[in-house]
């Protein structure tokens, strides 16, 4: 009996310290940015990056390729302290690094109407600013997807 | 026995919670891959190749002193015109809600900064002159401190008046033709900065474009 009530008292401890830890994590920066591509602007497949926006906390981004989207988006997280850079070495580490066909590992397709948590160390690496890196994987087409730097 | 039966029935509960948790976190970071699985059709669709009336001369996005106005090419059917009215910078909550997350900014609790940051707040006009509707984000108005090769500030909260600012839509404006949209947007910027460099600010409009690009025209008062 003692025995049991040990270990109904165990789990209900467990469960109320999982669940603070989760709704400890404060209010991040979750609000969307949305990207606009027309076709016109889309005509080399080259990788390309958002805006630099603050990293508040360790949670993954996230991306939604829009259902009107063309085609099929290629996404990493990229990552600064310096939003005025123009350098390509932004990549974050999870993902690689840069090249020409986009960032070298891990980096996640993502089809029309389809959205992803995409992971990153840009935090832990003690950087303030995050983007969405991206190849639109399809030329001449229009594209639009929104983003976030963290996710609740 | 039913005191038996209940802690077992407890137990189960806990776990089965404990078991969600897990799974949600998992899916959350990426651990487990639920893109394929939850993805509706993939309608895909396709662009409507005829040609449009040319719009060479027309930016797709510029940036913009005080009192600047232009019209922008966002895409096929939809032109936009900016005009940016004014700047003001305080340290109190004006016609603007408070800010999304806390920042580098102390503030009190009428959301008035205590420190050594000030709210810059920029009053936008934004109106769809074309045919289609047009759905960005407010956050694609960035504050450009000291010319356009310099760092700069994204939005941090504009005149909603929304309740819940954290919600992932919080900054859409959906721009349907002939609509007239007036914005505070706010940035939160450091003193000096401001004292340094607020002659130079520039709004840079980037609702249509895939990344921020230096070469684009500034826009001067007329």
């Amino acid at each position: 009996m003692k025995k049991t009530k040990k270990i109904v008292a165990l789990m209900l401890a467990l469960v109320t310290v999982i669940t603070a830890s989760v709704s400890v994590n404060a209010v991040g920066n979750v609000n969307d940015t949305i990207v606009n591509v027309d076709k016109e602007n889309n005509q080399d497949g080259t990788p390309r990056r958002s805006i630099w926006r603050d990293k508040r906390d360790y949670t993954s981004s996230w991306c939604e390729n829009k259902k009107k989207s063309g085609g099929v988006l290629t996404t990493w997280v990229e990552r600064t302290n310096n939003r005025g850079t123009s350098s390509v070495n932004t990549v974050d580490r999870y993902y690689g690094k840069w090249s020409y066909n986009g960032a070298t590992k891990n980096a996640r397709k993502i089809k029309p109407g389809q959205h992803y948590y995409l992971k990153n160390y840009v935090k832990e690496d003690g950087y303030k600013y995050a983007t969405i890196g991206y190849i639109m994987n399809k030329e001449k087409v229009k594209y639009s997807f929104a983003w976030s730097p963290d996710s609740v | 026995m039913n005191k038996k039966v209940s802690t077992i029935i407890i137990v189960s509960i806990c776990a089965i919670f404990i078991v969600v948790l897990a799974v949600g976190y998992m899916c959350k970071e990426g651990i487990i891959d639920t893109s394929n699985i939850f993805s509706g059709s993939n309608d895909v669709t396709e662009e409507n190749n005829s040609q449009s009336e040319s719009k060479e001369d027309m930016p797709h996005s510029a940036y913009f002193k005080v009192g600047a106005e232009t019209t922008l090419h966002l895409e096929e059917n939809v032109d936009t015109y900016i005009k940016y009215n004014s700047m003001n910078i305080t340290k109190k909550i004006g016609d603007f809600d408070k800010c999304t997350y806390q920042g580098d900014e102390k503030t009190d609790e009428n959301g008035t900064i205590t420190n050594d940051y000030s709210y810059v707040v920029c009053n936008i006009t934004v109106k769809n002159i074309g045919t289609e509707d047009f759905l960005t984000t407010v956050n694609n108005l960035l504050l450009f401190e000291n010319g356009r090769n310099s760092a700069y500030d994204e939005v941090r909260a504009y005149n909603s008046h929304l309740k819940n600012t954290v919600r992932k839509d919080y900054y859409y404006a959906n721009l349907k033709p002939n609509e007239e949209h007036n914005y505070n947007v706010v940035y939160v910027v450091k003193d000096d900065i401001i004292k340094k460099y607020k002659d130079n600010f520039l709004i840079y409009v980037l609702f249509s474009g895939p990344q921020v690009n230096p070469s684009d025209p500034i826009i001067e008062k007329k």
